[in-house]
């Protein structure tokens, strides 16, 4: 069964199910499919750095250890950035309604690459969403908000908008970093080293021609 | 940072870069203890102790039920658990030993899981940084037509290296700009092909912005293998297929105005290939109907050729009997004419000797002989 997310735009509260939608649902998929000379079907497993411990799928597990080697639970961990600052948690877009005040440029969505597409409908038979949102949306308006299934370190960037059709779209993306390039900003293709005013005086002056 | 080759509206080509915008913002995790916690990979289980094994070593099943109920037969102390690092990947059979030689195929299936096709794995070879540069199709398509009608997952900011390439690259934003619209941009020596970034990698339909801030541009290529629309009832194109993604690639760079109009050119085009191909097919029977005549004729011409060889060497042989004996016959005319002639001859001669003692009768003679 879809899970429902609800949204509150203009004070208004509406409530949605989303139904996710890739590239397997639209096209299918291309499966590998490995065999060896005798026509048998193989399996993909791991070889230890010992050369004899071969590990079956699922054979291996993850977990965290502090720099002592202990053991250490998640549930003990704090998330922190490269500065040591403490990162605050979010809660799941599913515990609470997600507010649609900020709408954006196409450019500003253009911006952000689309990780995840979820297809939104009226969570109830028979329910719709907010008219008046949808008719904003159909205007070409895109809406911003935050999105994070299970919770936890950073939400991600959601857009809401209409397609083609008039399906609306629940768009889950990653912001990239997009800045304006001048002149001076050319990609490097071979380590260069600059010299300062003073360092290509030096190096004038230094100019003979005993080696050669 | 890849190379890539790419061409403006005036076919003008050079290699640039195209650069990475994804923000990475690690985070890190402290333990209760204080200092960065990092993860680590153990071993869980190994072949030796998977349930076929298992099972395999203790009899039947019930027999191992009781052996895990009385010991721990499914856990190596002396292993599991242990860190991993440098780990590689191996295939095994179901005898679970490694494999060394090994074949791939690619099973094709369609949305609802149902195979279609069966192929050896094909590994698309890197266009982006080819001898062929990436074609300025010419196929705008409005902003904000284009972020409702393709996902664009992934994304590359396309760069200069130096003076040249930097008006090279303007030049290609402002017009962009201008038209405010994504341009399709495409591989390949027909310029219609998907970009494929490494050999082997997913397939991306490219699509070029433009923004221009004075001296100060942005060149973004929008990478796309994934329309947004709800997924259809009926079998649909897969775009990873090369050809498919070359009509795709057609259809995808048509405005919805003209969707309409397109549609009916491609109705008419359909029919108009279907109709060639219809005539081409029907070429090619009558040349396959030729050539399996010619085949035919071929194949039976050794029977054929032998009854009239037979004909010919009975014709043959009965010419060379007829002529033999036309010879022969001749020969014995000849014999009896020449007898004939030499009596005549010899007669003449003996006559002439009478008449002329001392002539030419020793010559002619001579030559009887």
């Amino acid at each position: 069964m879809a899970r429902s997310l609800e949204f509150d735009f203009e004070g208004r509260k509406f409530a949605c199910s989303i139904t996710k939608v890739d590239r397997k649902k639209l096209y299918g998929a291309v499966d590998i499919e490995t065999i060896d000379v005798d026509g048998d079907r193989c399996e993909l497993a791991s070889l230890a750095r010992d050369g004899k411990t071969l590990i079956p799928f699922g054979g291996t597990a993850a977990g965290y250890v502090n720099p002592d080697g202990e053991w250490v639970f998640r549930k003990d961990l704090t998330p922190v950035n490269l500065d040591g600052d403490v990162l605050e948690t979010v809660e799941s877009s599913f515990d609470s309604p997600s507010g649609l005040v900020n709408t954006v440029s196409i450019e500003e969505f253009l911006n952000h690459s689309v990780r995840l597409v979820y297809r939104l409908d009226a969570a109830e038979e028979g329910g719709a969403i907010d008219p008046a949102f949808v008719k904003r949306l159909a205007s070409g308006e895109i809406y911003r908000t935050e999105f994070s299934y299970r919770g936890g370190v950073q939400a991600d960037p959601a857009f809401i908008m209409a397609g083609q059709d008039g399906v609306i779209w629940l768009l889950i993306t990653a912001e990239n970093r997009i800045d304006f390039v001048n002149l001076e900003q050319a990609a490097v293709c071979a380590s260069t080293v600059e010299l300062d005013d003073a360092e290509e005086e030096e190096e004038l002056d230094e100019l003979s021609f005993d080696v050669l | 940072m890849p190379n890539i080759n790419i061409t403006d509206s005036r076919k003008r080509d050079a290699v640039v870069k195209a650069e990475s915008v994804r923000i990475y913002e690690p985070v890190q995790y402290v333990g209760p203890k204080g200092g960065q916690a990092y993860t680590r990979k153990v071993l869980k289980a190994t072949v030796e102790h998977d349930y076929e094994s298992l099972s395999e070593d203790a009899g039947s099943p019930e027999a191992l039920g009781k052996a895990l109920i009385e010991s721990d037969p499914e856990v190596d102390l002396e292993r599991f658990g242990m860190f991993l690092w440098n780990v590689s990947r191996v295939y095994i059979n179901e005898d679970e030993e490694i494999v060394f030689r090994v074949e791939q195929n690619e099973l094709v299936k369609d949305p609802w899981g149902k195979l279609k096709e069966r192929r050896p794995r094909r590994r698309a070879e890197a266009n982006v940084d080819a001898d062929i540069p990436l074609t300025w199709t010419g196929h705008m398509i409005d902003k904000h037509e284009a972020v409702r009608r393709f996902v664009f997952s992934s994304k590359m900011q396309i760069v200069h290296i130096n003076g040249l390439t930097y008006d090279f690259l303007h030049g290609m934003a402002t017009e962009l700009a201008r038209a405010n619209s994504l341009m399709l941009l495409g591989g390949g020596k027909s310029g219609k092909k998907p970009l494929v970034f490494r050999r082997g990698s997913v397939a991306y339909r490219g699509f070029l912005e433009g923004r221009v801030d004075g001296d100060k541009y942005i060149l973004l290529l929008h990478l796309s293998n994934t329309e947004l629309k709800v997924p259809a009832g009926k079998r649909t194109a897969d775009p990873a297929d090369d050809d498919e993604l070359m009509e795709s690639g057609k259809s995808a760079a048509r405005a919805p105005k003209e969707k309409g109009a397109a549609a009916e050119k491609t109705t008419k085009k359909k029919t108009a290939r279907k109709k060639a191909a219809k005539k081409k097919s029907v070429k090619k029977k009558s040349v396959k109907k030729k050539a399996v005549k010619k085949k035919t004729v071929g194949k039976k011409t050794p029977k054929k050729d032998a009854a009239r060889k037979k004909a010919d060497d009975k014709k043959t042989r009965q010419k060379k009997a007829s002529k033999k004996k036309a010879r022969k016959k001749k020969g014995a005319s000849k014999k009896k004419s020449s007898k004939k002639t030499a009596k005549k001859a010899a007669s003449r001669a003996a006559s002439s000797t009478r008449a002329r003692p001392g002539g030419s009768s020793s010559s002619r003679g001579n030559n009887k002989r």
